[in-house]
């Protein structure tokens, strides 16, 4: 069984200015277990609308989602429970520490005392916290704080990751802490959704992917599968091919 | 209805706390207004009052005298009182003095009868122009009113004895006034009319900054997303932030109780004693701060409920700091109802929001209340506390609310 599952699922937002927003359209696809699966899209393409409805913060205006065994409608809590959680503009409570914030996340998570603390002291082994983890996170460098974000989102060792943009807006150094540390999930058989718009992270990091444009899938698959099907010999080529525009006129999907 | 942990609550409330004691603007508008700011303004106001008063009354004040060789023992006794320095303006036409009396150049002028006052027969006037619109003048005249009441005492033994009757036949009977309050009491009761005030404004700013930020700054910081896609539920996180409100509101209005009563309790006695007058006020039995605190608590959690539903809208805490506005006006009118002169709490005002606390309070102060009107004022108000939490909670639910654009 799948570890994420979408069927048919459709978001509208009623806007007071535009009128009715379908911003996912009917899309439908699947995540496999171990697997690191790709939401490639330019902005608005309906990929935050989608990680959103599985992370159970927006219901669905049709269609289903059966997120690690638990349906994003009936039983919400259960999905969140089983989730880590990260976006890319995530902040932090700036007043707090490192090691607060941990212990906030770790109680809402129903971790035991002993369990919160040895979840901290090995997300702090592993992202390298120890010498800040007791600094409020206002004093951190942009860096510093990017690494106790993706701690927050593993810290109860979640089944499934869903990381909507999680490298957009940072700098190469920041965005490379996340590309390591998705890189190193692969290895240790963990499943992870993102999104994304940089063309070459979705190239480089994952197993499949789904193109989406204007809230529609417009093809799924493994990158040879997705080549094979538009035709296109790389990458880019496929993405707008697919996204129905010239390269030229789609500034927001970057080849990065 | 969704299910509520306990434990989930106690964290989201524990975690606000802390996060809200490190915020500066929120120490300064729970702690320092409410102990240090509102009883240094009120002792200072009241100290600058006192003491402008004192040196008014030390003041001398100029009085024209038109005619004053008709009547002399009218003049004399004038010239008499203290604190009136007497000119005779004899000379000058009536006009120009009553000119110089609105100009200012006099305080007051006494224009005096033709007749020399000692025909029994007539009852000439004494004319006091005055402008009483100036304290000067106000106390210009009372000086004056003294000196010539005393006079007309006078004037009405001598004319009594000549006629060998006795003092009864002027004056029937003798007026003796007892006041049974103590010095002390008189002081309450003037602090009972502006402490539900304070009180419930201090109640409402003591929430104001913290539930801007739990739910605008969480937006605007965008740490919402991550929050709600935590297993912690909408109705938990709500509940908590709700408590985390709550007891800002609460601490706040308890220090400023508190502080207003000690501080008071000094200054007032401080400022009595700049008049001369001695007064000792003791702090209330701790039924009546029990009560008071009794009806705060329900008010803070109205006054926590209204705040976050209407900071939720807000995309950005400048936002909200404008929603909020209305909402302080809204509260100011009312508090200000134990400010009337002789508004008690009675009959359907229990029902009526922030209006029943003020009256409440004050009647608990001045141990003149209605327990049924006091036992309502907390009903309603915990009544009208839950609607609104239920408010926020349904409020907390929309997509359109939380993710404003």
């Amino acid at each position: 069984m799948p570890e994420i599952e979408v069927r048919n699922l459709s978001k509208v937002f009623a806007d007071r200015k535009r009128g009715r927003i379908r911003a996912v359209d009917n899309i439908s696809f699947d995540v496999n277990r171990g697997e690191i699966f790709g939401l490639l899209g330019t902005n608005g393409a309906g990929k935050t609308t989608t990680l959103r409805m599985l992370a159970t913060i927006l219901t669905p205006s049709a269609g289903t989602a059966v997120v690690a065994g638990h349906d994003v409608v009936h039983e919400p809590a259960a999905v969140r429970a089983k989730i880590g959680y990260l976006t890319g503009d995530t902040n932090l409570y700036t007043r707090l520490t490192p090691r607060e914030m941990l212990r906030y996340y770790g109680s809402l998570f129903s971790l035991g005392r002993d369990e919160l603390r040895s979840a901290i002291n090995q997300v702090s082994e592993r992202f390298g916290l120890h010498e800040f983890i007791d600094t409020k996170i206002g004093k951190l460098s942009t860096g510093q704080r990017q690494r106790v974000s993706i701690a927050r989102a593993v810290l109860q060792r979640p089944e499934l990751m869903i990381f909507d943009e999680p490298t957009a807006g940072l700098d190469p150094v920041g965005a490379r802490h996340i590309v390591e540390f998705i890189r190193e999930n692969r290895r240790g058989g963990q499943t992870l959704l993102f999104s994304t718009h940089y063309l070459r992270e979705a190239e480089k990091l994952c197993d499949r992917l789904a193109v989406m444009h204007e809230g529609t899938i417009r093809a799924s698959g493994t990158l040879a599968e997705i080549l094979a099907q538009t035709g296109a010999g790389d990458i880019e080529q496929a993405f707008f091919a697919l996204a129905g525009v010239e390269a030229s006129a789609a500034p927001a999907a970057q080849s990065a | 209805m969704a299910t509520v942990r306990v434990k989930n609550i106690g964290a989201v409330w524990r975690k606000e706390l802390l996060d809200i004691v490190r915020d500066r603007r929120t120490l300064i508008s729970m702690v320092v207004v409410p102990i240090v700011l509102i009883p240094v303004l009120m002792i200072g106001a009241g100290a600058v009052m006192a003491s402008a008063m004192k040196n008014l009354e030390a003041q001398s004040f100029l009085v024209a005298t038109l005619h004053p060789e008709r009547a002399p023992r009218l003049e004399a006794a004038i010239e008499a009182v203290d604190g009136l320095d007497v000119v005779s303006v004899t000379g000058t036409p009536l006009d120009t003095v009553r000119a110089q009396v609105e100009r200012g150049t006099y305080q007051a002028a006494v224009v005096f009868p033709e007749d020399n006052l000692n025909d029994p027969a007539t009852q000439p006037p004494v004319i006091v122009l005055s402008r009483q619109d100036r304290e000067k003048s106000q106390i210009a005249v009372r000086r004056l009113d003294r000196a010539l009441d005393d006079l007309q005492a006078e004037l009405t033994a001598e004319r009594l004895a000549a006629y060998g009757a006795p003092a009864s036949v002027a004056k029937p009977f003798e007026i003796v006034e007892h006041n049974l309050a103590s010095n002390e009491q008189v002081a309450l009761s003037a602090l009972a009319s502006f402490l539900p005030y304070i009180l419930i404004i201090v109640t409402m700013t003591g929430a104001m900054y913290p539930a801007i930020d739990m739910t605008a700054g969480e937006k605007e910081r965008g740490t919402l997303e991550t929050l709600l896609a935590s297993p912690v539920g909408r109705l938990e996180i709500v509940l908590g932030k709700f408590l985390a409100v709550t007891t800002t509101s609460i601490v706040s209005a308890t220090l400023s109780l508190l502080s207003l009563f000690l501080v008071l309790a000094w200054g007032m006695s401080y400022i009595a004693a700049q008049v001369g007058e001695t007064l000792t006020i003791s702090l209330p039995s701790g039924g009546t701060l029990l009560a008071a605190f009794a009806m705060m608590l329900p008010l803070a959690a109205l006054f926590a409920s209204l705040l976050l539903t209407i900071c939720m809208f807000a995309k950005s805490t400048r936002e909200a700091q404008s929603y909020i506005q209305p909402l302080m006006i809204l509260i100011i009118i009312p508090a200000m109802m134990s400010m009337l002169p002789g508004s008690e709490g009675a009959g359907g005002d229990a029902w009526t929001p922030v209006v029943n606390v003020s009256l409440a309070i004050k009647g608990i102060l001045t141990d003149n209340y209605d327990p049924s009107f006091v036992g309502q004022t907390i009903l309603a108000t915990a009544l009208y506390a839950l609607i609104g939490i239920t408010i926020s909670y349904r409020t907390f639910q929309r997509e359109s609310v939380l993710f404003r654009v």
